[in-house]
């Protein structure tokens, strides 16, 4: 599913947190959008989802310009956002957040089907499939959040920092399972503080500075970049892949 | 004796279940405080009362006809004052009064302020061993736990009751899974007055009936949620059990005032050990 | 209009409509304005002890239940003991006020609805006091021939002499919460509202605060109870209950939940309101009903902040 943003602003009263950004997502392909802690990353997916209103700008999806769509409409279309802070429903199980990804849709056998599948990627989380999400591990919460939007049915994934917090082992899970949803030809969108793993993961990269996309190119290209090497890979030595972060309140 | 006490400590905390639960449906889902609860549970019963004395229909007819016109009216107050306060807990409760202060006011046009009474459609009596227990009790307890089970699996075993649950917990998650929390806000409040009108149904051949019944209503339902936690269904039950034996136990042995004053202070000091009440979470 | 005189309008309107609406019985000057006068007064103080709470986003319930135990102990005080009333009146806010800097601590630990659960309940249980200690307040038929006002040895028994001792408490409560919401106190409170990690961050400890405006509500709803309980003679519990707290916040929300003057114009409208539907008693309440949602749906902000928002000054 082709996305195409032109010129995209947002700000929170005072604050400009996107201004002007323009790039293109190409259908079938993953895309990572990499960037410092405050550069409007997840404001830029916020804004795809429909959850913050652009103060400029167009995003289009296979050339439909979505400002008229809600939240609820654009995931109807496949628009579906995996948010920062995975944002699991506390309070139920494992199984009911797999569930609650699917309410939208009708037809119990294919949900079921979907369902399983995300059993069968993550077997962690058929274990833990009667426990609340406020129980689980971090990397277990990501696998449930991850679960809970592939039984969305996305066409575009957006993906939200899925590496947070997370020990090395479980990043590593994580880079296998979006790697097998690309493979399953869902156009993905992903950001990360974790640079070098977002770019492994993608074809093509974009570097947010505050508010403004600053730099773009292949993937490849952009992890030997000095620019970004410096700044986003900690020089010219390996950047651990784990970079905890502590949680931020949006 | 100690069964008597028992099946009145039964009766009520079922009672107060039906009415803690709607309100706690209410606040989880739309954030309001619905002040006008009370007059909900009223509506239930005038509409038994006109419904039997008026019409001449069977109990047994009135009593699912009256919940459904309390949860119908509800899902119509819903539409046309409260959707617009979601999330304004101030300017909604405010809302809810006036709903409720025009409620008593045409109860009042409508059947006069003098209290009304609809015939017993159980009497008699069940002994076993030394016990007497009057069946109309026996009945509302029964026809309450009854409906409190049937809440129960609507809310964990279907869908829609996933997406009420869910979206008490993080409303904006839900949308993002496709699910607008608008469309649950009527059946929402629908259900909850439903509830409200079947507990005053169930009880319009026990107590009198009269247009300001309404804030007794209410008062136990405070209570109820307080101690239990303001949108937690389990604590709401909970609660129920706590305050529907102890008032029974308490108001056999020492009087109701006793019994009253117990319970606010039981509220009070519930409250000073834990704000959130006993099912809250902070 | 010059800007100048724009903002010299906007100075004196909150004055010149709070001398037009003193001096309105007076003008009028029969004893029905008076008794509508002092009526508007008295629910004016109890809508602005509530706003008092409002000011910091705390609605308390108790407020009536104060007003309660500031007329119980005007009366008892006079009748019983023998005190002037002279003394009693400010004692009468003294006690709520000091109920309510003792349970302070404790009630507003808490916040937002469970708060007005909570002083919900403490009202209840005033009112379920006066109902009950019988010896001491009378039970349901509370106290009779409670003493007249009186002042400097000379009972304020005509209403316009009455009437004049409730603007005046009225003025000077007004003074009080004007003086409270300026300079640094005023910066204090509007912390206490909004952001209250920026107070702490200014080393400012919240809850002392918090607790000393309770107290003030307290005093402000005491002030009312007494001058209710000299004026009409007699009192019972009922006239406490949870309903005089709701038309009192109706008051303030129908004014202006954040103006000044807010309390007093709902006290204004809404006050006269039963007497306009005297003819049709049994459609009273309905039509009450009716006005008020008519109100909340159409005038959201109340009815100055209408008019301020439609001259386009801040509030
Ligand atoms: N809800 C909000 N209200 C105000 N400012 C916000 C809000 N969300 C984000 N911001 C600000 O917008 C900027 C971008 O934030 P964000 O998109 O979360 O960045 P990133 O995801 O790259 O860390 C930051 O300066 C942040 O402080
Ligand atoms: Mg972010």
């Amino acid at each position: 599913m082709r996305l195409e943003i032109e010129g995209l602003s947002v700000r929170y009263g005072a604050v400009q947190a996107l201004e002007d950004v323009s790039l293109v997502v190409p259908s079938g392909t993953t895309t990572a959008i990499i960037g410092a802690n405050g550069a409007g990353k997840s404001t830029f997916l916020k804004a795809v989802a429909g959850l913050v209103p652009p103060q400029g700008g167009r995003i289009l999806v296979e050339g439909r310009d979505l400002a008229a769509l809600t939240v609820e409409a654009r995931h109807a279309l496949g628009v579906v956002l995996c948010p920062e802070g995975r944002r699991l429903f506390p309070d139920l199980t494992v199984h009911e957040n797999l569930l609650a990804g699917a309410l939208r849709r009708k037809g119990r056998a294919a949900v079921a089907a979907d369902i399983a599948a995300v059993y069968d990627r993550f077997p962690r989380l058929d274990e833990r499939r009667g426990s609340l999400a406020r129980n689980l591990s971090g990397g277990e919460q990501q696998m449930a959040a991850i679960g809970r939007a592939l039984v969305g049915r996305p066409r575009l994934l957006l993906l939200d920092e899925p590496s947070l917090g997370l020990a090395p082992g479980m990043v590593r899970v994580m880079a296998d399972a979006i790697r097998a949803i690309a493979a399953a030809g869902v156009t993905l969108l992903l950001v990360e503080q974790n640079a070098r793993l977002a770019l492994t993961l993608a074809a093509t990269g974009h570097v947010l500075e505050a508010g403004r996309r600053v730099l773009s190119g292949d993937a490849a290209a952009l992890i030997d970049d000095p620019r970004v090497r410096d700044a986003y890979l900690g020089g010219a030595e390996t950047a651990s892949p784990a970079s905890p972060e502590p949680a931020r309140s949006w | 004796m100690l069964t008597q006490v028992l099946l009145i400590a039964a009766m009520s905390s079922a009672l107060y279940m039906l009415l803690a639960l709607g309100f706690t449906l209410i606040f989880g889902i739309l954030r309001i405080v619905n002040f006008a609860h009370g007059e909900f549970v009223m509506i239930g019963a005038y509409a038994v009362f006109a419904l039997t004395s008026g019409l001449g229909l069977g109990y047994a007819a009135a009593l699912p006809l009256a919940a459904l016109l309390a949860g119908g009216l509800g899902l119509l107050a819903e539409r046309a004052l409260f959707r617009r306060y979601a999330g304004d807990e101030l300017g909604g409760m405010i809302m809810s009064l006036a709903l409720a202060i025009t409620l008593q006011g045409a109860a009042a046009v409508l059947f006069t302020i003098d209290q009304q009474s609809v015939e017993r459609p159980v009497t008699g009596v069940l002994r076993i061993g030394d016990a007497v227990l009057p069946k109309d009790q026996l009945f509302v307890a029964g026809f309450a736990l009854a409906a409190v089970a049937a809440f129960h699996l609507l809310v964990q075993r279907t869908r829609f009751g996933l997406a009420l649950r869910a979206v008490a917990q993080d409303p904006e998650t839900l949308r993002l899974q496709g699910v607008s929390p608008r469309r649950l806000y009527p059946a929402a409040f629908g259900i909850g007055c439903l509830l409200a009108g079947l507990a005053g149904a169930l009880t319009a051949p026990l107590y009198t009936i009269h247009p300001y019944m309404g804030e007794t209503a209410i008062l136990k339902a405070f209570i109820v949620v307080v101690l239990g936690g303001l949108g937690s269904v389990p604590g709401a039950i909970a609660a129920s059990v706590l305050l529907g034996v102890t008032e029974a136990a308490v108001s056999t042995w020492l009087g109701v005032t006793a019994a009253t004053l117990t319970s606010f202070v039981a509220v009070m000091a519930i409250l000073l050990v834990k704000p959130t009440g006993l099912g809250g979470r902070a | 209009m010059s800007a100048r005189i724009r903002s010299f309008a906007a100075a004196a309107a909150g004055p010149a409509l709070l001398a037009a609406l003193v001096l309105l019985p007076p003008l009028l000057g029969r004893p029905f304005h008076y008794h509508l006068g002092i009526l508007v007064g008295i629910n004016a103080l109890l809508a602005l002890s509530m706003q008092v709470m409002l000011r910091i986003n705390q609605l308390s319930l108790a407020q009536a239940g104060f007003m309660g135990l500031g007329a119980y102990a005007s009366a008892l005080l006079t009748r019983d003991i023998g005190l002037p009333f002279a003394a009693a009146l400010p004692l009468a806010g003294l006690l709520p006020a000091l109920l309510a800097g003792a349970l302070g601590p404790v009630l507003l630990r808490v916040r937002g609805v469970h708060f007005v659960l909570l002083t919900f309940a403490l009202g209840e249980v005033i009112v379920l006091v006066f109902v009950e200690w019988v010896s001491l307040f009378g039970g349901n038929n509370g106290l009779l021939d409670i003493p007249p006002a009186s002042l400097f040895g000379t009972a304020l028994r005509a209403k316009p002499a009455f009437y004049a001792l409730t603007a005046a408490t009225l003025l000077a409560a007004l003074a009080l919460c004007r003086w409270m919401t300026r300079g640094e106190r005023g910066m204090i409170v509007a912390g206490l509202a909004g952001n209250e990690p920026l107070l702490q961050s200014l080393g400012v400890d919240a809850l002392p605060h918090r607790c000393a405006l309770f107290a003030f509500s307290a005093f402000l709803a005491g002030l009312a109870g007494s001058l209710y309980a000299h004026y009409f003679g007699y009192i019972s519990p009922e006239a406490f209950g949870f309903w005089t707290a709701v038309n009192a916040l109706i008051m303030g929300v129908l004014g202006g939940v954040t103006l000044l003057l807010g309390p007093l114009t709902g006290a204004v409208l809404l006050v006269p309101l039963p007497e306009l539907f005297r003819d049709a008693i049994a459609y009273q309440r309905l039509f009450y009903g009716l006005a008020l949602m008519a109100l909340l749906l159409f005038l959201p902000r109340g009815l100055l902040g209408v008019l301020r928002a439609s001259k386009g000054s801040t509030p």
